[in-house]
């Protein structure tokens, strides 16, 4: 048993490196083609099938699944193989050791006197089995082949001879007779080796015999035999084994694949049914609800989704509103209401009746503003908003479109429903009376009326025609309404707004702006050396023109802070440039009052600097006292947001507006730049004289720079420099110029 | 395993009356007077000489050998000395120069070991026993002559042929150079009604392959304890093959009894003694020993098993247990 087991062991040890650098391998091999049948599964899907998009889980749990089930398949395969291997060694192991028993006892004459004639007589019964391949006998020193057989068709068979390393296992005698098994040397061959033996008992043995009594024996060889077993038919037995197995596993695998793919996919079910609210989630559409059914741990998720898009869609409806409204009066705002004419000129191109424009600009608004304030104005505002909304049907929009204008569409109305909507809004506000404090104001308005009859004008050129006929009912004597008559006179302007539109976008996206430079001179002649910087546009006949020609239209068509943008970029462009070239200059950008509704100025202007590597204190914005009366809230946090990054502010054309010293003291402004209006004449009027002389006192008293616009010639700039002016600019100081002067300006009344 | 032991004590003149019932009378006086010619082995009806010393050399292989000495010094008393032998050299040397010194004329060897170290003591009779192969003893001579260690094979086939009466054929396989001992056996044989036939090998494979070849001529086969031919695995494979195959088989030892023997045959120590006893006794004053090399043992102990006795339809009444 012993011998029998270290033959076992020993064709283990030997099976099993063998086997396991085979299984190395294929698993190797099977881990590569996997990875890459993966990864060209996974690159088709994801370039033709779901592009730019996520495996799903379903399908990543269903690959793997797929994936176990072909490793447990060839586990399984391999496993079949190594038993069916093992169980054939193991039978052939056990076949050679019944035949080397039998054939011990049938050679038993070749090994006597009788010799080996006896041998024939047993050659038929071994040419019977079929699965002997040959046999031999050798003699006691193992090279002598006594006798042999060999079965027909293995005469070919070239059997090695017994080993010398074989006949030294052979010859140790143990316990049990030693075999010696040779797998190797023939192919298809089964080999095994044994001792032939015979044993004689001790002289006095068998006194008193005993049948354990120990060490009585001798043993001696007298021979060998060597038996091959045809292993091709184990083989074929192996791989018909194989092949019904592994297809039998195959089929298993494959029906439990099948059910664990539908177990997997109703498992996952709830999970599925999220994807299709979350795409539409993804897409903006806050409108899905998530069905909150299945496994606990699905239900947390659909509510806890569920939760985040009611939020999402709460937030959403708040965000759309504000960025379709007008925070101060709730009504739609500009883009909302242009988007809504966009769709009431679709609408014409089908069965739709004609709709009307109704342009509303309130009259003596300013008035109010100036005489009770700009909150007062602002409620004032909102209770017209409110009128207004009463007043319109359902399915009209009405939305505040300027500071004190608003806009009326009015659907499915003919020219007289048209006109009599504009007759009930001006009888309404004429009704109406605001009261703010001591004050009361009548309220009246102009309305201009234009028809959207037909799909020949555009959106913007409809809103020009409605505001034209506002100013023509303005101009004909206010609280009145006026229907837009295509006169040659209008047509002109409006054909020429809606050219100055298009060459303004042309000038923004191609950079059509030119950028002129005015000194502005300190009468100290010290410290940074100043300019104004000074937009200009060439007309479509190429002639460069002022923004007085071309800023109505850009605040008609919404461009003014792409304007404001583009201005503050190449103006710090140009410093860059000078810095480069050695030069440090400061330069004064104006800023349209439109700016200051856009949030995002600040960082935008903050970057530009860091961008062109200009210190802040190296820039100044000017504002006009009306742009930062109308937005002070956001202009002065603007301000003092600019001023921690060194920037400077001045307040521009100082004294044509409200011109209230409160708006110098409450405004962080480092300049006050008085309006030209007061230059112009002050050497004649004393008044202009007087004013300049108060600005210069009050911004002297509240820390602040002057600075005195229109100065044409020597007498203006003296008289300036004696009520103690700061700085001067105007013809006589530098005329605007295209390219930035390479020295100083010299302030010419100091040199004479 | 039910063993039933039985001891056979054969008178050789009622053996002799017995065995020639019906030989006319003539042939069985020939024959009585050539017995009587035996005088080495007869009992003589005078006094037997004494024995003064009479050193009984034996080993501690088996305990028959212990019980044979102990017989002899039974019925020697003070003229035998008994010698154990020990397993240390020294001692050995010790007690043969004790031997020695008394210069002992006869000297008793019990077993093959205690044979081989006798043969230092020259010229002086030997008397053995308990010994197989006499070939391994040494030659015999005029001075060395033994006991056989085989019961009288005439009892066993009587005993054999009285539990089975149909038994005719009975094959014994032995190695070379047995052939007197066989003739002698085959003629007891013969005398029971049964025909023995005896082949011969060389090996205990040979053995096996032998007597499965012609087992199936042979009603039984006898188990001559020859150990050059017999090897455990032989004796295994000739019990299994035989017990397979209904063969009843007499055996040499109990022992055998258990792996499917029908019947052994073992010499009685008493016997041994005995007929030791005799030859040391018809040795003396003489410068050799008288009668044939091996002397015949009387007596036999049989043991029977019932079981097997039993399977091969054997009656074992109580007159064959004698």
């Amino acid at each position: 048993m012993n011998k029998k087991s270290d033959n076992n062991a020993s064709w283990i040890n030997r099976l099993t490196p063998w086997f396991t650098n085979i299984l190395a391998a294929v698993r190797s091999k099977v881990v590569r083609a996997w990875s890459r049948a993966v990864q060209i599964a996974d690159h088709l899907h994801q370039r033709f099938l779901r592009p730019h998009r996520p495996r799903s889980i379903v399908k990543r749990l269903l690959y793997l699944q797929s994936l176990w089930a072909i490793l447990i398949y060839l586990l399984a395969v391999s496993g079949i193989w190594y038993s069916s291997n093992y169980l054939v060694n193991e039978s052939l192991f056990g076949r050679g050791n019944d035949w080397l028993s039998k054939l011990d006892e049938l050679g038993t004459p070749i090994y006597t006197s009788r010799g080996r004639k006896s041998f024939q007589r047993i050659r038929r019964l071994l040419s019977e089995s079929p699965e002997l391949a040959y046999v031999r006998y050798f003699d006691a020193g193992g090279h002598k082949v006594l006798a042999q057989f060999r079965k027909h068709g293995k005469n070919k068979i070239g059997i090695p001879p017994i080993s010398p390393n074989q006949l030294k296992r052979l010859r140790s005698t143990g316990g049990t007779k030693p075999t010696v098994v040779d797998d190797q040397s023939i192919d298809s061959v089964y080999r095994i080796i044994a001792p032939v033996w015979v044993k004689s008992i001790r002289a006095d043995g068998l006194i008193n015999y005993r049948l354990d009594a120990p060490g009585v024996e001798h043993t001696r060889i007298i021979g060998f035999i060597d038996v091959g077993l045809d292993r091709t038919r184990y083989l074929q037995s192996v791989r018909t084994a194989l092949i019904y197995g592994s297809l039998a596993i195959a089929l298993i695998l494959f029906i439990a694949n099948y059910f664990g793919r539908i177990i997997v996919r109703r498992a996952l079910t709830p999970l599925s049914r999220l994807k299709d609210p979350l795409a539409k989630l993804a897409l903006g559409d806050t409108g899905v609800e998530v069905e909150s059914v299945g496994d606990e741990e699905i239900a947390a998720i659909s509510q806890a989704l569920n939760t985040t898009i009611k939020a999402v869609r709460e937030r959403d409806e708040e965000l759309r509103k504000i960025a379709n409204h007008d925070p101060l009066t709730g009504l739609v705002n500009r883009s909302y209401f242009m988007r809504e004419v966009e769709s009431a000129l679709g609408a014409l191109r089908g069965d739709a009746r004609n709709s009307a424009l109704l342009f509303i600009d309130l009259d003596q608004f300013k008035y109010v503003n100036d005489t009770v304030g700009h909150g007062a104005g602002d409620r004032m505002l909102i209770q017209v908003a409110e009128a207004l909304s009463h007043r319109i049907r359902e399915h009209d929009v009405v939305a505040r479109f300027g500071g004190d204008e608003f806009i009326i569409l009015a659907r499915d109305v003919d020219q007289s429903g048209a006109i009599g909507i504009a007759r009930s809004i001006l009888k309404r506000l004429q009704k109406m009376r605001f009261v703010e404090g001591e004050h009361s104001f009548n309220i009246h308005c102009s309305i201009g009326i234009t028809m959207i009859s037909s799909s020949r004008y555009s959106v913007d050129e409809l809103v020009s025609q409605a505001d034209m006929a506002c100013f023509e009912a303005k101009r004909r004597g206010r609280n009145r309404y006026n229907l837009f008559e295509l006169s040659d006179h209008d047509q002109k302007n409006l054909v020429a707004d809606v050219g100055w539109s298009q060459v303004i976008r042309n000038a923004i996206d191609l950079d059509g702006f030119v950028l002129n430079f005015q000194p502005m001179v300190s009468a100290d002649d010290d410290g940074c050396e100043m300019y104004e910087v000074l937009l200009r546009m060439p007309d479509p006949e190429g002639k460069l023109v002022g923004p007085s020609l071309f800023f109505s239209a850009a605040e008609r068509f919404g461009m003014m802070v792409e304007i404001d943008y583009w201005v503050i970029e190449h103006a710090l462009m140009a410093m860059k440039e000078q810095r480069a070239n050695g030069r440090d200059i400061c330069l004064s950008i104006n800023l349209s009052g439109h700016v200051f509704e856009d949030q995002a100025l600040g960082s935008r202007i903050v970057e530009a600097l860091e961008a062109n590597d200009v210190p802040g204190d190296r820039v100044i914005f000017e504002v006009t006292e009306q742009s930062a009366v109308r937005y002070m809230d956001s202009a002065a946090s603007l301000i003092r947001s600019l001023r921690n990054h060194g920037c400077r502010f001045a307040l521009d054309d100082f004294g044509t507006g409200f011109s209230s010293y409160g708006y110098i003291k409450n405004l962080p402004i480092d300049f006050i730049k008085i309006s030209g209006e007061f230059i112009q004449e002050i050497r004649s009027d004393r008044i202009d004289q007087v004013m300049v002389r108060s600005i210069v006192d009050v911004a002297r008293a509240l820390g602040k720079k002057t600075i005195a616009e229109s100065v044409e010639d020597a007498t203006t700039l003296k008289m300036l420099q004696q009520m103690g002016v700061d700085y001067y600019q105007g013809r006589f100081c530098g005329e605007p110029v295209a390219d930035l002067p390479k020295e100083r300006v010299p302030l010419v009344a100091n040199q004479g | 395993m039910e063993i039933l032991t039985v001891t056979t004590v054969v008178n050789r003149s009622t053996l002799g009356a017995r065995r020639f019932r019906g030989v006319p009378g003539i042939i069985a006086v020939i024959v009585l007077m050539s017995l009587s010619a035996c005088a080495g082995l007869m009992p003589r009806s005078s006094a037997p000489p004494s024995l003064k010393y009479v050193p009984i050399v034996y080993g501690a292989e088996a305990p028959v050998f212990r019980t044979i000495a102990a017989s002899m010094k039974r019925k020697l008393g003070s003229a035998a000395t008994l010698y154990p032998l020990s397993r240390d050299p020294a001692k050995e040397k010790q007690q043969l120069r004790q031997i020695e010194a008394r210069n002992p004329p006869q000297v008793v060897a019990i077993g093959l070991r205690a044979m081989r170290w006798s043969t230092a003591l020259k010229g002086r009779q030997i008397v053995f026993c308990e010994i197989l192969d006499r070939s391994q003893a040494g030659l015999t001579n005029e001075k060395v002559k033994g006991v056989n260690v085989i019961p009288p094979p005439a009892q066993l086939f009587a005993r054999w042929r009285s539990l089975s009466p149909a038994l005719r054929k009975v094959l014994v396989i032995t190695g070379p150079g047995l052939e007197q001992q066989i003739a002698a056996a085959k003629k007891a044989a013969r005398e029971n009604g049964i025909r023995l036939v005896h082949r011969v090998v060389r090996t205990d494979k040979e053995y096996v392959y032998a007597y499965k070849r012609a087992a199936s001529r042979y009603q039984g086969l006898w188990l001559l304890p020859d150990n050059r031919v017999l090897s455990r695995s032989a004796m295994l494979a000739v019990m299994s093959y035989s017990v397979r195959h209904g063969k009843q088989v007499a055996v040499f030892s109990p022992e055998l009894l258990s792996l499917g023997g029908l019947i052994s045959a073992q010499a009685v120590p008493d016997d041994v003694a005995d007929q030791v006893i005799g030859r040391l006794r018809a040795g003396v004053g003489r410068s050799d020993l008288p009668g044939p090399a091996v002397a015949e043992l009387t007596r036999s102990d049989f043991r029977i098993n019932r079981e097997v006795a039993q399977q091969l339809d054997l009656v074992v009444g109580n007159g064959t247990g004698g």
